[in-house]
């Protein structure tokens, strides 16, 4: 059984997203997992005064300005994975663990250095 | 007598060598043929090659696709330098492999996939060349 968590930060939804994965429920926590990489990426665009909601920008601009220290693009793609199965299950377990284990990792460094969880509530 | 360790070896080599021949190929599609799907199909074949090149290597031979991702996650946390991007190369790769079969990716996110998967590849066959 799925939990509907409304407006939830990127944070507040990490342990729904390991609950629901842990429980086998792969195309949610792959939906919530996607919702929070996205809204991520449009907190640290706030963050760094990049007036877009395109995330693909985002990701580019922040390689561009941090080098692959975080691997922004390579994120946006893993989070791409996540939506992938969110949309049409097509992924196998083995696919699905690295984006479930990358992703909350670069989710929880991203607002320990560049934001307060508000930020992210209504980017 | 054939030992485990020649058997490795030959089959590293056979994989690097379809690797290599799979890249070449893929390129072709994309650029001359204008296919992208087949093309992104076939990358992603040729990830798969550099994976096993490197198992066998390391005297492994990962028979399933969970097992060579096993594989990849093992050399991710070997402690010599950022791998980190591995990672990512490998979700590239895997995203084009599904854009074969589902047509997932639009004209913007394809080229990011391939080039990231292009560089998975490229720093797997270094990797391997620096452990031959």
């Amino acid at each position: 059984m799925t939990t509907p968590i409304a407006k939830a930060t990127p944070l507040e939804t990490l342990p729904v997203i390991e609950r629901e994965f842990a429980a086998g429920n792969y195309v949610e926590s792959s939906r919530l997992l996607w919702e929070a990489t996205k809204n991520t990426f449009l907190m640290l665009g706030q963050a760094h005064g990049l007036h877009t909601d395109d995330t693909r920008a985002i990701a580019y601009a922040l390689d561009g300005k941090y080098g692959l220290k975080m691997h922004y693009l390579g994120v946006l793609i893993a989070g791409g994975l996540a939506q992938d199965h969110a949309e049409m299950e097509a992924l196998e377990y083995h696919e699905l663990e690295i984006p479930h284990r990358l992703l909350p990792e670069f989710i929880r460094q991203c607002y320990r250095e560049f934001g307060s969880d508000d930020d992210c509530l209504n980017p | 007598m054939t030992t485990a360790s020649t058997r490795n070896r030959r089959r590293a080599e056979q994989h690097q060598a379809r690797a290599i021949s799979y890249r070449a190929d893929a390129e072709l599609l994309l650029e001359q043929y204008g296919k992208p799907d087949s093309a992104g199909a076939l990358l992603y074949e040729a990830a798969k090659q550099c994976i096993n090149a490197l198992a066998n290597q390391a005297g492994e031979n990962p028979g399933t696709t969970g097992a060579k991702t096993a594989f990849l996650r093992s050399l991710v946390n070997q402690p010599h330098g950022s791998l980190l991007s591995l990672e990512y190369g490998w979700q590239a790769a895997i995203r084009l492999h599904i854009h074969a079969d589902r047509g997932n990716l639009d004209d913007a996110e394809f080229p990011d996939s391939w080039v990231k998967a292009q560089t998975f590849i490229t720093d797997l066959l270094s990797i391997y060349a620096a452990g031959h």
